[in-house]
Formats: C-alpha cells, structure tokens, sequence
C-alpha cells in the first residue's frame, strides 16, 4: 500500500492548522473545559472517540448524561418548569487522582503535563482503580473486543484482554500538537482544549468567567476538566 | 429533580453504566511520586492517506468528511475542518462519525441479488451483474412497448445530497420516457407557503446569519437535534444576546435551550401565527410602508368577485397583468405595473378602505385593498381566541409578539413539525406575514425561512439532468403511493396507463413513504422493482432485483445544501465494496442494453465530465458557478457564487427587483407564476382559494380530525426526525443503538399513559384505520397530554409488529396544492402529522 504517513501529517493544512492546540505556558497542565449551555448531548465526541480509539461494542471512555429522567428526557426542576441539560463525562485527569494511587502496580500514573495515562503493559486487571474513581469512567477489557465490521478501526492499537482502559485525552494526538479529537468533533464547539497553567489562556479564562466548576470538587480529586454551567435564562 | 451538579448529579441519566459506580472515596493526600520510569507514548497509526469527501444522507448537513484509510480500509471518519468561512469550521455529527458501521456491517448489500421467494420475503439468490442488467432491461422495455415507458416510475430522493448520481435517474428517465418521481413535495418538505406567498420553491437565510439576529423564533423546529453542525449559530446568536423562543408540542432539546417554551397544540401553529399578527398591528408596532412597498397589500380586490382589479378593467385596451391600487393623494385608482416594486413618488396607496371604481364599460364596482382582506381575518384572532385554539396562554402570546416586534432583527424559523400538515401551507403563510408585518424581509438576522430537505438545485444542472432538449417527466410521487386525484393538476403527466415498474434509489420508500399500506396496494399491481441500495432495508426485501449501491465513500459526486453556501465533491475514498457500483454506472449499462444509439449519446459521459458540464453551465458572469473549478473543488468546499451572508430577498428589498427570484433549475416564468402580482401576495385571487376561503392566510383544524374525529381518536400521533437517524438511515448502526437502545419507543404523557394503565417499557399497540404497529412505551413529561411521539425511521424489524409508523399516517392531498403544478415547487405537499391515533397495552407477551 506504499509508504504510511501519520494520520496529522496527512491532513491539509487548512484542516491541520484548525486543530492546533496553540498557546500554552512553559509547563503546561492539560485541561479542559466542557460548556454545558453548548452541549446538546449529540454524542459526536463520545462517537468519535470510540472511532479513534478502537472501543469494542459495550465499552465508551466518553458518554454523555442527561440531567433529566432519562435520555434526553426532562424532568422538572425543582417542582416547577421542566429542565434538561447535558453532562459530557470521561476521565477527569485529577491532580489528586483516587486511581493513581490505588494502583498497585504504578500501571496508573501521572504526566509532567497532568495527564492520568494507563500503562496496560503492567495493568493485572485487579481493578482497584475501578473502584477508586469516583467518576466511574474506567473500563475493564473482560474478553475479545467485539466489532461491529471486521477491521480494526481507528488511530491506535486495541488494548489487551484482562487490562483497564480509559480516556487518554488523546495522548497520541497531544504529541503532534493536535487537540483530542473529542474537541475537534464537538459540532456545537462546547469543548474548549488548552493549558490550565496558563492564567490567561482560554480554558483558565473562560473557567474564571463563567463560573467554571469541576465535578465532585468536595472529594478533593482536583479534576483537570471543568464545567461551564447553562446560562440563566432571560424570561419574556 | 434537583439539580445539583456540583455534588454530582442525582438523578442524572446516561444510556451506559451509571456515573459514580464506584464509592467515592475521600481523597486527602497528595499523590504518589510519579514513577520514574521514561514511559512510552503512543504514537497515531500510520494511514495510507486522507481523503476529502462529502457527508451525503438525505439530511441537509452537507458536512466535509475526512476518510482515513489504512491498508484500503477506512479507519476514521471526522469531519474536514477546511470551510474558508471559520464559522463553518468543522461541520458533522455522530452519525455521519459512525458510517464506517454502514460500509462494511452487517446489512451491506455486497452482490447482485435476484428474488427467490415471494415478494417481502427477503429471500435473493445472489447474481452477476450482466444477468441482473439483462433482466432490467428485458423487463422495462417489455413494460415500456406493452403499457408506456411513462408507466416506470424512478424514485430518487433530493438532489442536493448528490447532483450526479441522483441526476444520473433524472437523465436516464429523460433518455427513456419514464416518470421521475418527486421528492421535496412528497417529504411534506416543500413549505408551499413560500410558492403561494413569495413566488419561489423556498428560499432561507443560510445558517451562518442565524448568529446576527437578535430573536429567534422558532415553530416546530428542533435543530438541537436535526441540525447538529448547524445549532451553534443559535448559541453564537444568544451570546450576543439574542433571545430563543421555541414553539414546540413537545419539551424538546430545543425547548430545553430556549428562554421560552410555548407548548402548543399540536397542528395549530397557523392561529399562534395570526394571534401574533395582531398583536403586532394592535400595538401599533408594524411597517406599513413595507408592506406598501413590497406585497400586494394595497392592490384592490373586486368587491363582487373576489379577483383583484386590472387596468383592463379600467380602460379599454389596459393590460390584464397590470393591477390597481387607491392613491389617497390623488384621490384616485393608481395602475401598478409588474416592472417594478414600489410606487411613483408622491402617491400613498391605501391598505384600507372600500372605493367605488368606474369601469371602462360603464358600470362600477366596490374595491377595497386585499390588505383589508387579511385585516379582517386577524382581527378574529385575539389571544384569547388563539388561546383557546392553541393552549398557548394569552398574555404569553402578547409577550412574544411584543418581544418579537421590539427585536431587529428578528427571525423566524420554522420547521417539518409545523410544516409537515395538510394545512402546513397557512401556517407558513401566516408566519411570512408576520416577517413582513414587521419589516423582516430581506434583511440579515430576520427573515422567514423553512429549513427541511436538501432539495435545493444550487448550480446548472440542466447539462446533466437533460437528454440534450429533453427534460424528464416529472410526476409527483405522491400519485404514485395512491393514484391520482380528481383534483390533479392537468399539467401533471400522470401515466395514462396507471403504474407497471418502479425503480427506487437512495430511499427507503416500502417504510419512509406515508401511508404505506396503501402503497403496498399499487406495489402489488407492479410488474417489476428494482432497488439500489447498500443496506439490505426492508425496501430492499421487497424488491426484485435489488443493485448493490457504492456508499457515498466510494464514488464521485458534486453536493450542496440550502443551510450553507459551499459547493463540495464527493471523492472516492476506498475501491467500491463488494460488487457495488455508482448509480450512473448501472443507468449506463442499462441504457446500453435498451438503446445503444441513446447510451452513446447521453450516457459516455462519466462523473467527472458531468461535474465539468455543470460548473461550465452556471459560468457566466453572475452565475452560479462563476469562477469555481473542478481543481478547486478537489482541494476542499468552494463557496458559490452568491452573496455573503446568502439573505433571500436582498434584491428585492433593496433594489426594489420584483418577486420572485428564479429557483433553479426551473426557468422564472414558471415560478412567477405563482405571483402574477410580482409582490410578496398575501392575498390569493385564484378560484379555488377563493373556493376555499382561503384567499388570505386563515386557520384550519387538522385535517385528519375529519378523518380520525378526536372523541373517537384522542390522541395526536406526532413522527417527528429523530437526531439518531437520518429518516431511515443510521437505524441499524450499532454504535447508536448502544446509546440509545435501539427499538421504537413511544412517547406518552404521564396522565394519558396512567389512564391506559401504561408504564414506562410497557409493548404497546398505536393504531388509527390506516394501520397499527406495536412499539414501547416511555412515560415522559416532554410529551403534553393529548399527543404521542413516535420517531420515524425506525425500520419494521425494530418493531415488535408492524411496518413501521406510516403504517398510520396519512396520504391525504390539499387541492390547494394542486392549483398550479411545478414538480417539487408547487405540488402536494405531503402532511405526516396531520395524523390521530389510539394507543392501548399490547396484549400479547
């Protein structure tokens, strides 16, 4: 099939230059932002990250939670009018990271840069780390993935069978200065990529702007993804 | 519900595992030291290479694709991110995300297969492409010499997903005499409030303008699900502080942005629509001199006929296209010609008032402003009497209207939920009266615009679709699902010998036409199908000999959208799967083994000299295509020829051009028509509105209460687009069936489903006289009382029984539609809500 290139290298610049992480500090933290007033809780980037991940059938690292009664279904708020929102959730990359330090084995461990990674060459499959996040975003490989074509798809290789796998914010991509494909799918631009080290770059703005907050910031797991809350509404 | 996300979601529902399946654990101390160990990132897999191509289901995205291929297999499918327009940058969704699924799954037609069992069976045996074509073209000249070639009907779908492929069936039933059926029309799509008001098949602001305006109306339109790379020009819009108001029977994802709900009676947006209309004059908040300048409000309608005056009638030798209004300067009839909008300075037409007019004969005659005519209608609709018609309470009625009329620009979106009725044309035509009313028209951020189907015909595409001279026959399919109608329009070259062959492509039609029991009846009497499909769709079942289609990842094709302004290709990504083949290469060999004198003379030409043809043909200077070349277009989106933001009706209003403007690929003459006023015609003088009573923009109940009456039939049955497909495509992929469950679920509301004894899960039948399907019930307070929401596109094997919703909808034709006839412009247009029902507990286990 002659020679490969990279998937980064092989897109025009137009396409390449659009998905360029841009500024940063010196030392960046990745993070991410993650607008609930843009969500519309399409599933685009939990799609395309079981594309670019090769995720078999019956595993997501990505899904996306209705505030609701049910998918996509409303419930009313506080006795009143009916309210519906959306809660794109993955791997929060937590600077106090729960996972990390259950791992018996060091396989779970932190980057410079902050990212949470999974080692699956040293993964036993004890799944201590499962039970640690308290955001319930890790997977267990219990057999042979199943695919819904006969290929193997997508921009790195498949996992082995016995290990954990989550969200890497596309680590891969990172290396060739490429924002996770999660936020270059995001059709309604909800998710904004960047270095939470940098006071004034985008993320650390727009999380001081709009009231940014992380989940679950009580338990003191310190995420590296944060939330824009829905706007209030300007009543007639 | 509570909300409280802070703390973590109670309540919270996902489609996958639970969030916080593990216990939260309280976390105090710092982590351990990172390991020291220099561990290995990985890299992205090599690929062959990246192709560029164009999204293309029935669905209006048009969205640029990036096909990743490795080893001759597409590994990934994201979205291009190269518009020149940023705001256009990148476009797509989970769908289009996911057809990697469609291409080599399960379902994907790899062979020529001819029919072993019965019709619907599904039962093929798999064939050679020359024994399949051979049988093809034996059987459509056998029925071609034996009952008219006209009788072999081509279903094709909208062209705008796919100029050259789709337009290979235009040219190929133009090459052999068949009827090329309709798509726009049929779909329910065509808004026919824009023929009858403005003169044009339809014409919309493109999306990116949604971002200037400062209020968004929105009637039966729920782009949070089916427009996803379009939605965020309405957040654009709020950032910048423009207000959203959703009118919706149902709390949808939409509603759930909005800061308003209006939760209105399914099928009765038009008298929401006139209440509005009011309001606005009441409060003294509307443009007269627009509505002077721009429509037909002053010209004078005969009191005794009800047809509007003519120079003719005043003097002798006058011309019988030239109208008349009253100058309240001089005190006299003023002649208005066609040429020109407006009127001479110095004169003030009336917009009220009845005058005594002498005729050149004599005698004499009441006249008063058709504008008067409209008054009269909207002063019945006080937001009381909308109030009780809608369930949209008064003083929030008075509100809009006030927030709307005080918004500039203010715009007005609607969509298939308001337009699919048999009445949808009076509600489009009330709502183009309140653009208008309010100055609207013509300008960025406002306007009036109906967004459903990819129908448009951007470029010249008369080069392709036409054998030399000869343009297809064009026979609205909706004949074709039920027979024709004594109101048919003459001009409609109906088959005299009724329907012998179909040829179906890109289309579901055995479950997406309406009333599909009804058309199983023509089917029957059918002496051949043939389907071109990729997926073995339960159309596909019924067919004959079923063709195995290239998807649009693996041939060339030219796109374009109404909902952006960019011309795209379509590029082969990977080599055809299986023995499937492009559309234009099956119409070739079949024309050569009917008529190899016709195949040599329409059908040398392939993809690539079509698109060529094309572009050439829309060259001339202002032109759609001026300037774009086949070179550019290999590199990514080339915007068309066309003003930036594309705002219908700018020439119009600001240079006073007359209405309408020309929709292609028709010639003008054909679609001013419809407007011999050359104004924006609130008022329509043809006998059968007036018939009717319908010479103004007015309300009508729901047709189908004739047919299903309420007390007997309580409940609406609303199909709404679903965002998990596009119609019925993406039904069978399995990655969204993980999300969302993957069989038909019926929504109910909470007291409808208790008085049934219904719970959520529960199998339960829908039915109407037309048909019945059994689906499951969810017990959702989206839904109001009094209506169920049944998606379409669900295919029958999803079911529990039946096939599929338009078992249940309804076939029926508006003779309004039928006053004039051009294919896909002013044809019926079909009303999939327009539908009642009753649901019950499904008996069976």
């Amino acid at each position: 099939m002659g020679d490969k290139v990279s998937p980064i290298a092989a897109l025009s610049p137009a396409s390449r230059a659009w998905g360029e992480i841009g500024e940063r500090s010196e030392h960046p933290r990745w993070g991410m932002v993650v607008d609930q007033e843009r969500c519309i809780g399409c599933w685009s980037c939990a799609v395309i990250c079981k594309s670019e991940n090769d995720l078999p059938l019956g595993m997501w690292w990505n899904r996306i939670l209705t505030e609701g009664d049910a998918l996509d279904q409303p419930a009313q708020a506080r006795g009143e009018a009916l309210e519906m929102h959306w809660l794109p959730l993955a791997c929060q990359h937590c600077e106090n990271a729960p996972c990390v330090k259950v791992c018996p084995v060091q396989a779970t461990y932190h980057r410079d840069d902050g990212l949470v990674m999974q080692d699956n060459d040293r993964c036993i499959g004890c799944r201590y780390c499962m039970i640690a996040c308290p955001y319930g975003v890790r997977n267990f490989n219990w057999g042979a993935p199943v695919r819904p074509t006969p290929y193997e798809t997508g921009m790195v290789a498949a996992r082995p069978v016995g290990t954990v796998e989550k969200c890497t914010l596309c680590v891969h991509r990172l290396a060739e200065d490429q924002v996770p494909s999660c936020v270059w799918s995001c059709p309604t631009g909800a998710r904004v990529f960047g270095d939470l080290n940098d006071p004034e770059g985008r993320v650390a703005t727009l999380i001081r702007d709009r009231e940014g907050f992380a989940l679950l910031e009580e338990v003191g797991t310190k995420p590296a993804v944060h939330y824009l809350p829905p706007r209030r509404r300007n009543p007639l | 519900m509570d909300i409280d996300r802070r703390t973590l979601l109670k309540g919270a529902a996902g489609a996958a595992a639970a969030v916080g399946a593990g216990a939260v654990l309280p976390v105090l101390d710092p982590p351990p030291a990172r390991a020291g160990r220099d561990y290995d990132v990985p890299a992205s897999l090599p690929v062959d290479r990246v192709v560029r191509t164009t999204c293309s289901p029935n669905c209006t995205g048009s969205c640029g694709q990036l096909a990743f291929v490795r080893d001759g297999v597409i590994v990934k499918i994201q979205q291009a991110a190269d518009y020149p327009d940023l705001a256009y940058r990148p476009r797509g969704c989970m769908k289009g995300l996911s057809y990697v699924n469609h291409v080599y799954g399960a379902d994907r037609i790899r062979t020529p297969l001819i029919r072993t069992g019965e019709r619907g069976s599904g039962e093929f045996r798999e064939a050679t492409w020359d024994e399949v074509l051979d049988r093809i073209a034996g059987d459509l000249t056998r029925i071609g010499e034996t009952w008219g070639w006209d009788t072999i009907h081509v279903f094709g779908q909208v062209p705008g997903s796919g100029y050259i492929q789709k337009g290979a069936n235009y040219r190929a039933a133009a090459t052999l005499g068949l009827s090329h059926g309709t798509s726009f029309d049929f779909n329910g799509d065509l808004p026919m409030g824009m023929p009858i008001t403005f003169g044009v098949q339809n014409a919309e602001h493109e999306a990116k303008d949604w971002a200037n305006s400062r209020f968004l109306l929105l009637i039966g339109s729920n782009p949070v699900e089916t427009r996803i790379p379009d939605v965020h020009f309405l957040f654009d819009a709020i950032e910048q502080g423009a207000r959203l108001v959703v009118v919706d029977p149902s709390f949808s994802p939409t509603a759930a942005k909005a800061d308003a709900h209006l939760r209105i009676r399914p099928g009765t947006d038009a008298a929401l629509a006139l209440a509005l209309c009011r309001q606005v004059i009441a409060d003294g908040s509307w443009d007269a001199e627009f509505m002077r300048t721009y429509t037909d409000a002053p010209l004078l309608v005969r009191g005794d006929s009800g047809v509007r005056l003519r120079e003719a009638d005043l003097v002798a030798g006058g011309a019988a296209d030239r109208f008349v209004a009253w100058d309240e300067v001089a005190g006299a009839p003023l002649v208005v010609g066609t040429e020109r909008l407006g009127f001479p300075a110095g004169s003030r037409p009336a917009l009220e008032g009845t005058r005594r007019i002498a005729l050149a004969d004599g005698s004499a005659v009441d006249a008063a402003p058709g504008f008067a005519s409209v008054r009269e209608e909207l002063d019945r609709w006080t937001p009381e009497a909308a109030e009780a018609v809608t369930g949209v309470a008064a003083d929030l009625i008075v509100r809009v209207a006030r927030a709307y009329a005080a918004a500039k620009p203010a715009a007005i979106l609607m969509g298939g939920g308001s337009n699919h009725w048999y009445h949808g044309d009076l509600t489009g035509r009330a709502l183009a009266l309140l653009a208008a009313l309010t100055g609207n028209i013509g300008k960025s951020g406002g306007g009036f615009s109906v967004y459903v189907g990819q129908y448009k015909v951007r470029v010249n595409t008369a080069p392709w679709w036409n054998a030399g001279e000869t343009k297809a026959k064009v026979v609205p399919s909706i004949y074709f699902v039920r027979g024709r109608t004594d109101t048919m329009h003459p001009d409609v070259p109906y088959p005299e010998n009724g329907w012998h062959g179909l040829v179906c492509t890109f289309a579901n039609l055995f479950v997406q036409a309406m009333d599909v029991n009804r058309l199983h009846e023509t089917l029957a009497g059918l002496d051949l199908i043939v389907v071109v499909d990729h997926q073995m769709t339960e159309t596909a079942k019924w067919a004959d000999v079923v063709l195995p289609a290239t998807t649009w990842y693996e041939k060339t094709d030219l796109t374009a959208t109404p909902l952006h302004p960019f011309l795209q290709l379509q590029q082969p990504a990977i080599e055809p799967v299986g023995e499937s083949r492009s559309e234009l290469w099956m119409w070739r060999e079949i024309v050569r083994r009917i008529d190899p004198a016709k195949a040599a003379a329409f059908f040398e030409m392939d993809e690539v000299a079509a698109i060529e043809a094309i572009l050439a043909a829309g060259a001339e200077p202002g032109g759609p295509t001026e300037g774009i070349t086949l070179e550019q277009l290999r590199g990514g989106p080339v915007r068309l020829n066309v003003p930036d933001p594309d705002v219908p009706f700018r020439r119009q209003v600001e240079e006073l051009v007359p209405f309408p403007p020309r929709s292609l690929p028709v010639p003008l003459e054909k679609t001013a028509a419809f407007i011999p006023t050359g104004r924006i015609e609130f008022y329509k003088e043809e006998a059968r509105f007036r018939e009717l009573g319908e010479t103004v923009p007015t309300y009508r109940p729901p047709f189908d209460d004739t047919v299903h009456p309420p007390a007997d039939w309580p409940l609406a049955l609303l199909t709404p687009h679903s965002k998990w497909r596009i119609h019925s495509t993406y039904a069978n992929n399995p990655w969204l069936a993980e999300i969302h469950g993957g069989r038909p679920e019926v929504f109910i509301a909470p007291p409808d489903a208790a008085a049934r004894g219904i719970a959520t899960g529960d199998p339960i039948r829908v039915w109407n006289t037309r048909g019945e399907v059994v689906a499951w019930a969810h017990v959702s307070e989206s839904e109001q009382p009094g209506s169920v929401t049944l998606h379409e596109g669900w295919w029958p094997r999803q079911f529990r029984r039946g096939k599929g919703v338009n078992e249940l909808t309804s076939s029926a034709v508006n003779p309004i539609h039928e006053v004039h006839f051009v294919g896909n412009m002013w044809a019926p247009s079909t009303g999939w809500k327009d539908c009642r029902c009753q649901v019950a507990k499904a008996e069976e286990a």
